[in-house]
């Protein structure tokens, strides 16, 4: 999962390490509204995926990207 | 006020409005923001500056693209994520000025619109301040 980890501790300003798929908004300050969308658009952009706005706001934590990502046949 | 939907919206819409700031909304940021600055707020102060008279607040910029995200593109709808300024010109006052932005993304996953706002001297055409918003549109 370095790819999508790499998104995440990029745009959370967290090292790769401190991520763990329990790993959320709840958890990581810096995962706030405007980050999320940041988030999204470069999953999106990086993994050549499109989510739905459904799919995108039930992502509750890094876990639940990692699963989003592979059900849309992306390689984290 | 507007009131465009996620769906209703599409890349390369823009909406403008015209506008001046005089004196008295000068003082009514000052009162508001507690910014007593003399270049804001002191016109020997500022008689004596590059500029020659006082300035409104480059920040009133910021309140003017406030009002349209909320009330012009998208309006109603909007929820205000982020908004960048570069103050490229002073504000000038009892001037025209022309608000405007353009929608240049829509980020389907989150319901958001990425827009360039620029507030520009409407007899110039010169480009007082820009910069980039994020709106979520809440239907």
């Amino acid at each position: 999962m370095n790819k999508l980890a790499k998104i995440f501790s990029a745009v959370l300003d967290i090292p790769e390490g401190d991520i763990t798929d329990a790993l959320s908004p709840e958890t990581a300050s810096n995962w706030d509204s405007l980050n999320a969308i940041i988030l999204l658009t470069e999953i999106e952009k990086q993994f050549n995926v499109q989510f739905t706005y459904d799919e995108a706001m039930g992502i509750k934590n890094f876990g639940e990207a990692v699963a989003l990502v592979r059900s849309k046949g992306g390689t984290v | 006020m507007t009131a465009k939907t996620f769906a209703e919206v599409s890349v390369g819409q823009r909406a403008e409005f015209e506008t001046s700031i005089d004196e008295a909304l000068v003082d009514a940021f000052v009162a508001l923001s507690g910014d007593t600055n003399p270049l804001h707020t002191d016109e020997a102060y500022a008689a004596g500056t590059a500029f020659g008279r006082r300035l409104p607040h480059g920040m009133i910029g910021g309140a003017l693209f406030s009002r349209f995200v909320g009330v012009h593109l998208p309006g109603r709808y909007s929820l205000y994520l982020s908004q960048s300024l570069l103050f490229k010109k002073p504000l000038p006052l009892d001037t025209a000025i022309i608000v405007s932005g353009e929608i240049v993304q829509k980020i389907e996953s989150a319901r958001a619109i990425r827009m360039t706002t620029t507030i520009t001297d409407k007899s110039s055409g010169a480009t007082l301040i820009d910069g980039e918003a994020m709106v979520q549109l809440l239907q």
